[in-house]
């Protein structure tokens, strides 16, 4: 008893050494300013004292020495014109998915770094303002390139600060000059290739075969292109030039480097093998950007990019792909004046060539950036530097990303059609023309459904009435629950009425906040499902009725039954082997010493402490195919490397392994607990009746425990319907032979909130969510149903 | 003799799953030492140094993001406490019209998959003004923690006998001093649950926090700023990715071990009932 008093005083110590911190904590960020203000707000600090307008509001880099250039920029600024600006720090990745939904609100930015892939759908929705302002001498000081970017639609929204591509990263050990012609690389690289037989010891040329982006100048010299051009330049979407012969010859011509060994030989190799090979200076040549130049440098390779080899079709150095990064403004900003002054400013060649060495590290010159102002580029800073000058070079040679809407649809098949042109199952052929055809055919389908406007339907009414019944069959479960479950409570000292007052009374601030996070925004998520809120109405979105359940009803679903079923067996595995494993190992604890045991339950309650969206990535490191940690060790009791996460059939045991490894903690404790209140003489009656350990666990500790658990149970196998974590393990993967069908680990909300999210209809994502939603609930209600007629006839 | 044998084999067991728990923790704390750790898929690093570690508190938010994680979550873990406490004791004890309707209408309305609707979440987000504001985020935290261990807390006080709370009635006790001094006390262990898992959940959010938080990166708690760590322009600094995640999960360890004791004891004889 004192022993225990004991232990609670320290953790009630502890507790309030925890609340001690908190309150130190929140003291010290009071005097320092709210932990939300932003950096840079305490320069603005006088400015805002003397209520001047707010200050003006950007949204910049992830990179801090590139933030504070840009608000010593700022500064100047201030004290020229008396506007304050407020630099934020920010990742240009989000742009597209923050800005639609802070673009009108208080926290707006009112300019924004953002790339140029996202142009075309936030310029669609109307986020952005044309700069109709600049001046002509501005535009000038610019190459081709930056503009590109950021022209849509005849309008131009941005200017380029930077341009990211890739060109010919060369081992200069190994390369004394970079080849002129294509025909002269690959002679070069086949020259550079050694191989012993089996593995190949050094790499003339090394390709990401899966990577549409790095391999697309070798598609284009064969002819091969994504978007067809229209005269003014912009993307045609209906000419997709995907499953051409230009495109199935150049295809051809990677399958030919392939065999020479030019290509990452596994599948499930990808960018980083190729900087790791490339750092041990094991490669020649690569098709690549400078974003790992710290692991080159580091490794001590020396290394150059110079610009494509000369193409055979133009005459002209090939094109890399690129995207430009740049500011823009945002069309509701209320200091419209002062935005397009600081954009200017930001703009003139002095602050481009400031930001540009920050951005490089200033002496470092390593190639974050890579600008596309001439000026800049004529400076001693980028002439004296090989590896500056070249990447501008490349850069300018480059040809941008399309930037509509439609353009990245691309991404979300590519990977996966040309993993499955390059690495086929064993013994058969790829179909490199049926390949590409079903590629260019999704990819149109896509674009299409992107397109398509939704009209209310009149078929509705039939959906409206399934609809009420849904409602009434919901309502009348929960009468007859309620009307079933009749408990006396002994103490009503007090009248009725004013317990009923009390009561609701003390519910109120959790009443308040469910209203507030969970019924406003289911209510809200319902009436966007009934909305064609989408990527191309983004703003001016409207009521269609029930056109989303339809075409979800109507679709035809390739796969979709198969994947429904493994979700609900992916959930039974889990909750189940989880319960087993956890009562095991609660029942084995229990027989050895109790000191041991403590320290074997600290080290299995891990998996619970530690954030999950470590240990999955983790997860995933470990189970890699060619290197992870689980087939090298394999490796040493000769056992085959096994391909946990790239074979439909064993991504699907892992996942549910790792998801098991994940959940068993939980109720490894719950069984610990209730093993201790199961009554000795169980046990003895049974080894009595010549019971075994075996026979005990499986026919007397289980069932105890398992009527114990059950409504845990239950909720846990519920919550593996909103389960996102495999999806950080294997992105759904790997993927169904059907482009668009679900992937071999994918699950119900995985799949559908790729299916949406990848043509951006957010309408129809809502309406994925509400029917997710009634299956979940009805089947809760169903188990409790059952759960409390249960309890009633034990009881 | 036989029965040692027996716990040979209990012991081999034992150790194989304590060791596949252990290796992916050693393994990030190998890489969060590792030099030019380009992928999460090599073995061993080549070489160990401590350049992560400075680099991350160098270059990086991290103290930021530590701080703000634990303010969130200390704040959550208050607020969690009070309002689970008070709503189950009102739903443990009193007898009050529509009650079944609230007990159900919590359990299904937690199914709701949240993270397909944040639009809608960040509507109201920017309709309170709580954009960028913590203390929206430890309302919503707590909100999301709370009814979840409501389910869990209801069997535990309902496991207290009424009797104790009818002698404190018969000496005059009030509802809320009823609470205060007759249930509380004896649900500690149901609460010292509530707090660790409502911290858990507050310090692993990361969907809401990384919409509704747009103020840079200063403003960030750990597990979005982690996530911006892969999801950065050029490539994945995994040393540093592992190191700030060895670093940031120590709170939570401490937390636990320290609350063990109690926490488990809450699990035993609380547990979700329908």
């Amino acid at each position: 008893m004192g022993k225990g008093r004991k232990r609670r005083s320290l953790a009630a110590r502890v507790f309030l050494a925890l609340v001690l911190i908190t309150g130190l904590l929140t003291v010290d960020i009071a005097t320092e300013g709210h932990m939300v203000r932003a950096a840079g707000s305490e320069e603005n600090g006088p400015e805002r004292s003397k209520k001047a307008q707010r200050p003006l509001r950007v949204w910049f880099s992830s990179y801090e020495q590139e933030n504070t250039a840009l608000r010593q920029i700022a500064q100047k600024f201030t004290q020229e014109t008396g506007v304050a600006v407020e630099v934020v720090s920010s990742n240009f990745f989000d742009v597209s998915s923050k800005l639609p939904n802070i673009a009108e609100t208080s926290e707006k930015p009112d300019i924004i770094f953002m790339q140029s892939t996202d142009v075309g759908v936030l310029a669609e929705a109307g986020y952005l303002k044309a700069l109709d302002f600049i001046g002509e001498e501005l535009l000038t000081q610019y190459d081709q390139v930056g503009k590109e970017g950021f022209l849509y639609k005849g309008n131009l929204y941005g200017l380029g600060y930077s341009v990211d591509t890739y060109g010919l990263l060369y081992n200069k050990a190994l390369i004394l000059k970079p080849p002129e012609t294509w025909e002269e690389l690959f002679s070069l690289a086949e020259e550079l290739t050694v191989t012993d037989g089996q593995s190949v010891e050094q790499y003339g040329l090394l390709l990401n075969a899966k990577s549409l982006w790095f391999t697309y100048p070798i598609l284009e010299e064969y002819g091969g292109y994504y978007l067809g051009q229209n005269a003014d330049g912009s993307y045609d979407v209906e000419n997709l030039g995907l499953a051409e012969d230009g495109m199935i010859a150049g295809i051809y011509k990677l399958q030919e480097l392939q065999q020479k060994h030019m290509v990452l030989p596994e599948s499930s190799q990808s960018d980083s093998h190729i900087v790791s090979t490339f750092s041990e200076g094991r490669v020649a040549m690569t098709l690549y950007g400078l974003w790992s130049a710290d692991i080159f440098q580091g490794k001590g390779v020396d290394y150059g990019i110079s610009e494509l080899p000369v193409s055979k079709q133009t005459g002209e150095v090939s094109r890399p792909l690129s995207t430009v990064q740049g500011f823009v403004i945002n069309q509701y900003t209320e200091l419209e004046k002062e935005a397009e002054a600081f954009y200017t400013y930001i703009y003139q060649n002095e602050n481009q060539q400031y930001l540009y060495e920050a951005a490089n590290g200033g002496a470092e010159k390593n190639g974050m950036r890579n600008t596309c102002n001439i000026h800049v580029a004529a400076s001693d800073y980028v002439a004296s530097s090989e590896i500056l000058s070249s990447l501008y070079r490349v850069g300018k040679s480059s040809q941008v990303f399309p930037n509509n809407p439609e353009g990245p649809l691309i991404w979300n098949y590519a990977s996966t059609v040309m993993n499955q042109i390059f690495y086929p199952e064993a013994g058969q052929k790829p179909d490199v023309e049926g390949k590409l055809t079903e590629l260019r055919d999704k990819i149109a389908e896509d674009i299409a459904s992107m397109h398509q406007e939704m009209d209310a339907r009149n078929e509705d009414t039939l959906f409206y009435y399934a609809l009420g019944i849904l409602l009434v069959m919901v309502l009348g479960i929960m009468v007859l629950i309620s009307m079933k479950k009749r408990k006396r409570y002994p103490y009503l000292t007090k009248t009725k009425k004013s317990i009923n007052l009390a009561a609701w009374f003390g519910l109120c601030p959790f009443i308040m906040l469910i209203l507030m996070f969970y019924v406003y925004p289911i209510l809200h998520n319902i009436y966007l499902s009934l909305t064609n809120y989408s990527s191309m109405h983004l703003r001016d979105y409207e009521y269609v009725g029930l056109a989303n359940y339809w075409e979800i009803f109507t679709r035809n679903f390739e796969g979709f039954a198969g994947m429904f079923l493994w979700t609900i067996c992916f959930a039974v595995l889990v909750v189940g082997g989880s319960f087993v494993l956890g009562v095991a190992i609660a029942v084995l604890l229990d027989k050895i010493q109790v000191t041991v045991s403590k320290g074997y339950r600290m080290v299995f309650i891990l998996p619970w402490v530690v954030p999950t969206v470590i240990t999955l990535l983790m997860w995933q490191g470990l189970l890699d195919a060619g290197e992870g940690m689980v087939n090298q060790i394999l490796g040493l009791f000769h056992i085959p490397a096994v391909p946990w996460l790239t074979n439909p059939v064993m991504a699907k045991v892992s996942s549910v392994l790792v998801m098991t490894w994940f959940s068993f903690p939980y109720y490894m404790v719950v069984a610990q607990g209730i093993l201790k209140s199961i009554p000795r003489d169980f046990y003895e009656a049974a080894r009595i009746d010549g019971a075994g350990d075996r026979v005990c666990f499986w026919k007397l500790t289980l069932p105890i425990v398992f009527q114990r658990i059950l409504p845990t149970l239950v909720m846990g196998f519920i919550m593996q319907f909103n389960q996102f974590g495999v999806y950080l393990l294997t992105q759904g993967g790997p993927a169904a032979g059907k482009l668009g069908a679900p992937g071999a680990t994918d699950l119900l909300i995985t799949y559908v909130f790729n299916t949406a999210f990848h043509t951006r209809r957010y309408g129809m994502a809502a309406a994925y969510a509400v029917i997710i939603f009634i299956f979940v609930a009805a089947f809760t209600m169903v188990s409790m149903y059952v759960g409390r007629r249960a309890g009633k006839e034990e009881a | 003799m036989k029965k040692q044998r027996r716990h040979m084999g209990t012991h081999v067991f034992l150790a194989i799953l304590a060791v596949s728990v252990l290796v992916p923790f050693l393994y990030i704390v190998l890489m969060a030492f590792g030099k030019n750790v380009s992928g999460v898929s090599a073995l061993f690093p080549e070489e160990y140094t401590l350049d992560n570690f400075r680099k991350l508190l160098r270059e990086h938010q991290f103290v930021r993001w530590l701080t703000n994680s634990l303010l969130l979550s200390g704040f959550t873990m208050c607020l969690s406490v009070i309002l689970t406490s008070v709503t189950v004791y009102i739903m443990s004890r009193l007898k009050f019209a529509g009650k079944t309707y609230f007990f159900n209408g919590i359990l299904l309305i937690q199914i709701f998959p949240l993270s397909l609707s944040m639009v809608s979440i960040n509507k109201i987000f920017a309709e309170m003004g709580m954009l960028n504001k913590l203390w929206g985020l430890v309302l919503v935290d707590s909100v999301i923690a709370s009814i979840g261990l409501v389910l869990l807390a209801k069997g535990f006080f309902d496991s207290i006998p009424y009797e104790l709370d009818e002698a404190a009635m018969m000496d005059g006790a009030n509802l809320r001093q009823v609470l205060w001094h007759v249930i509380l006390p004896l649900v500690k262990p149901m609460l010292a649950i509530v707090a660790v898992q409502s911290f858990v959940l507050s310090y692993n959010e990361y969907v809401i926090a990384s919409v509704v938080m747009t103020n840079g990166f200063e403003s960030m708690p750990l597990a979005v700023g982690l996530q911006s760590l892969i999801a950065g322009q050029y490539g994945t600094n995994w040393g540093v990715y592992c190191a700030t995640a060895v670093i940031g999960s120590l709170p939570m360890v401490i937390l636990f071990y320290s609350l063990q004791k109690y926490f488990i004891a809450g699990l035993t004889e609380g547990g979700v009932k329908f």
